[in-house]
């Protein structure tokens, strides 16, 4: 069975949604991710006008503004509920990590 | 020295970093691509540059189309915002290139690319279907 559309957000998903979080123009998340991840993460500008698409038509996000081709948007409810999803899976992950190596611990010590 | 050149395409359509991986080679020979076709390809005479290109798929988009769509030229003006300039468009083939050295490619994420593809295939492949059932009525009729 296919899995389910957005079950996860890849960390390019997550980061365009959390961008949405105030209005914003498409072309300007692809500078915002980088300066909210000093340059650890970057969208393609091709992938962030898919994904832009397919929030748009799944209503994660709604479009408030267009001047000719440059459009602003903004999360929707289902958006921010699918990012709060988000956030608590990777918080569990992190704790399941943490319960098992502990804070800062790793895999080669435990295993001595 | 000639200005165009004429090469045998032998790619397929979908070999995205095959034809990527050409095109850089040509413009480090001096030659750009300015035409395709399903059996040649067109090149024009530039100085000898190191560039990288990509190649994109926008499904949707044809030959037959007598402009690109809007949802087109925003997919293009988000890649020109990254510096990548549109080199020529071939139904709904797009080529890309960028003198940056090390640019952000325009898809970083596989799942929508792969979609892309598989949407383009689709409406080509139904297009071509629909071509043949004419040829092959046409045909019935005249026997």
């Amino acid at each position: 069975m296919p899995r389910e559309k957005f079950k996860t957000l890849t960390e390019q998903m997550f980061y365009i949604l959390l961008c949405l979080h105030q209005e914003c123009r498409g072309v300007d998340i692809l500078e915002r991710v980088r300066a909210m991840t000093a340059g650890r993460v970057s969208i393609g500008s091709g992938t962030l006008y898919d994904l832009l698409e397919q929030f748009a038509a799944e209503g994660m996000i709604r479009e408030t503004r267009a001047e000719g081709r440059r459009r602003s948007y903004i999360i929707a409810e289902k958006g921010r509920q699918m990012l709060e999803r988000e956030y608590q899976r990777l918080c569990l992950q992190t704790a399941d990590y943490e319960h098992l190596l502990g804070k800062g611990g790793n895999y080669e010590s435990r295993q001595a | 020295m000639r200005a165009v050149k004429h090469s045998l395409a032998n790619f397929s359509f979908y070999d995205q970093k095959a034809i990527e991986k050409k095109l850089e080679q040509m413009a480090a020979q001096g030659w750009m691509i300015c035409k395709l076709g399903n059996f040649f390809w067109t090149y024009a005479r530039i100085q000898p540059q190191k560039l990288r290109f990509a190649v994109t798929y926008f499904p949707g988009a044809s030959n037959f189309d007598p402009h690109p769509s809007e949802k087109q030229l925003t997919k293009e003006d988000f890649c020109a915002q990254d510096g990548w300039r549109l080199v020529l468009r071939w139904g709904p083939m797009q080529i890309f290139c960028t003198s940056r050295p090390d640019p952000v490619p325009i898809e970083t994420d596989p799942v929508p690319q792969v979609e892309n593809i598989h949407r383009t295939m689709k409406k080509m492949l139904l297009g071509q279907l629909a071509i043949l059932a004419v040829i092959l009525w046409s045909l019935a009729l005249q026997i």
